[in-house]
């Protein structure tokens, strides 16, 4: 659950994204992982719980979770609040076109499944 | 007038206009529909006014099955009706809707599905039986999710989710409310206690001259009528048929061995999955209108809401009709740990676009479903070589599903799913296993199909009158003649079909 903090924290990084030059067309790897790394950190810690299940289930690399969350993308903000709202739009259509992915039967987004394992895996700093 | 059989003569023969068999919600509301009709009418019963263990005990049938559970004990056939008078309406939970347009439908991937009349040839009955079954009155979006509008209709505007609304009957116990009007009526009589064991046709089978009677501790007798109707239920109507084999071995009307098969019943998985649903309000009132049976002071009845796919996505997915429930979880079986995790993370995820107090709150919910599923031929009553203690043959019943049915079920629950997270309502998760879908499954408890309605005789055991093909006065009530099974609950349709059967016997006897 995102408390009122972390979505106050969230507001400001917004207005701190305006300030903040896009980045070029993609990115680098190490800004994407960056910016995937600092959205995961704003979901509350059981989403890191929700992710070591994942990971008991299917083991995946950071790198690999991070052309999860951003396959497709033409562009990238620099700004993780930005980013985080693309990603909740994205997660809505894959909920639509059954792009889920279980975990314990829960049947997750592709990319919120992939949000939650970034989670735990920076938690354990196993990247 | 009731009528005491046993203190008849031997061997006597008992005249009428119109003979009905079997005094449940068909029964009696076609008896009902025409006491001032100027009609004779003689209603037959094989129970008395009140249950007895030695009464029911003459449901006992053989129980073949392809499901598990409480259902090994093979109860279902003996559970699932009473003989008395007023029929299985006396332990009826008053669960009301009608079926759905597209349930009449011809539809490619439902193997003989398609009704040989309309949804708009029933809803004017429909009306009628809204009165009799004592819910609002019917209108053409019945239960489309019109309520007091106290409750909040989840996931409007959905292209794919559609919101349906059961209506509660009190329920209407039909053998007590139209008790006196039939007693009291002289046209009326009723014959207790007097089981029909067999139908009599002329030679060539073309018509009905006679049914045979049996008391037990009593006489035999006889019943001559211009026309008969059999309501005897799903299970008996086809039995009476194939009892009846004197002049057609293979039974009344079952030239094309059609009677007894396609038996249907409405899979009930109580625990499909679970899902938790996040919103702002307080969660006894986040999903109350999909959860719980609650009185509606403006409808005036009990309502409950449930979940089920827009035609369109019936079409395209090629599946069948489910509907979808949300009950609530109960206090003693709160979610695990595991579980709110999942609701939280994922509500935090939702809450990137729209806000934390989008989804402040949560609200825990089994996933209950309650399907169609497809006629099945295997799926049958046939009767057995050993009788009862009235002499009858007992029946064999094997209610069937199919892994198509499992199928269908399970994409109806993933296409829930997918809309609880695309519209940000929350998360669910599927606890059936694909590779063993009937693990926990329940029958409804109706019995449908077994004397089909159809325009086919080769496929079809009664017309769109539900007058038997080829015998010019027998027809048959009851969900017994719906050719497929729609996920509605069957009372309301038996009702409204027994309306319009009333009507039609009116016409043709009064000519």
């Amino acid at each position: 659950m995102i408390d009122r903090r972390r979505f106050l924290v969230l507001g400001a990084s917004l207005v701190g994204g305006l300030l903040t030059l896009e980045l070029g067309c993609g990115g680098g790897d190490a800004d994407r992982r960056k910016l995937a790394i600092d959205v995961s950190a704003l979901l509350p810690p059981a989403a890191a719980q929700v992710g070591e299940a994942r990971l008991e289930e299917d083991k995946a690399s950071v790198a690999e979770l991070v052309g999860v969350l951003f396959d497709g993308w033409s562009e990238l903000d620099a700004d993780p609040a930005v980013v985080a709202r693309r990603l909740a739009a994205q997660v809505a259509e894959e909920h639509r076109q059954g792009r889920i992915v279980p975990v314990r039967r829960w049947r997750l987004a592709r990319t919120e499944a992939a949000l939650v394992t970034l989670a735990a895996l920076e938690g354990t700093g196993a990247s | 007038m009731l009528v005491d059989a046993r203190g008849l003569t031997a061997g006597s023969t008992l005249k009428a206009d119109l003979c009905i068999v079997g005094a449940g919600a068909a029964g009696i509301t076609i008896a009902h529909e025409l006491r001032e009709s100027g009609l004779d009418i003689l209603l037959v019963e094989g129970g008395g006014l009140d249950p007895t263990n030695r009464s029911q005990l003459l449901y006992d049938a053989e129980m073949v099955t392809v499901y598990r559970g409480r259902e090994k004990d093979g109860t279902y056939p003996i559970r699932s009706r009473l003989r008395y008078f007023g029929g299985t309406t006396n332990h009826w939970k008053g669960w009301c809707r009608p079926l759905e347009a597209i349930d009449f439908e011809a539809r490619d991937w439902i193997h003989l599905s398609g009704w040989p009349i309309a949804l708009a040839d029933v809803e004017p009955w429909y009306v009628r039986a809204a009165e009799l079954v004592q819910i609002p009155p019917y209108e053409p979006d019945h239960g489309h999710g019109r309520t007091s509008g106290r409750r909040r209709t989840l996931l409007q505007d959905n292209p794919r989710l559609l919101t349906r609304v059961f209506h509660y009957s009190p329920p209407t116990k039909f053998g007590v409310v139209y008790r006196d009007a039939l007693v009291e009526s002289e046209k009326v009589r009723i014959l207790l206690e007097t089981a029909v064991v067999r139908l009599r046709a002329a030679g060539d089978a073309s018509s009905v001259d006679r049914l045979e009677l049996r008391v037990e501790d009593g006489p035999d007798l006889h019943v001559e009528a211009r026309a008969f109707v059999l309501a005897a239920g799903g299970i008996e109507n086809p039995r009476l048929l194939l009892l009846s084999d004197a002049e057609q071995p293979e039974g009344l009307g079952n030239g094309s061995d059609q009677v007894g098969r396609y038996l249907m019943d409405h899979p009930h998985l109580g625990r499909y999955g679970h899902a938790i649903l996040r919103g702002p309000e307080d969660r006894r009132h986040l999903t109350r209108f999909y959860g719980k049976r609650e009185r509606d002071p403006l409808m005036g009845c009990r309502t409950l809401a449930v979940f089920c796919l827009a035609p369109d996505v019936l079409r395209s997915e090629r599946l069948m009709n489910c509907f979808l429930s949300l009950p609530r979880r109960k206090k003693k079986d709160p979610p695990p740990d595991f579980d709110l995790a999942v609701s939280e993370a994922c509500g935090a995820v939702d809450a990137f676009a729209a806000g934390p107090e989008a989804f402040a709150r949560h609200h825990a919910s089994r996933i209950s479903i309650r399907a169609e599923h497809a006629p099945n031929p295997e799926s049958r009553v046939r009767l057995l070589d050993d009788v009862d203690r009235l002499g009858m043959r007992r029946v064999s019943v094997n209610w069937a599903l199919a892994p198509g049915d499992a199928a269908s079920i399970r994409r109806n629950v993933e296409i829930l799913c997918e809309e609880l997270g695309a519209s940000s309502l929350g998360r669910a998760r599927i606890d059936e296993r694909p590779d063993e879908p009937w693990r926990r499954v329940k029958p409804g408890d109706h019995h449908v199909g077994t004397t089909r309605m159809g325009a086919d005789p080769a496929t079809s055991v009664v017309d769109g009158d539900c007058r038997l093909h080829g015998v010019d006065n027998l027809w048959v009530a009851g969900s017994s003649v719906f050719p497929t099974c729609g996920a509605s609950n069957p009372t309301l349709t038996i009702v409204a079909l027994a309306a319009r059967l009333a009507g039609h016997l009116g016409e043709v006897l009064n000519r």
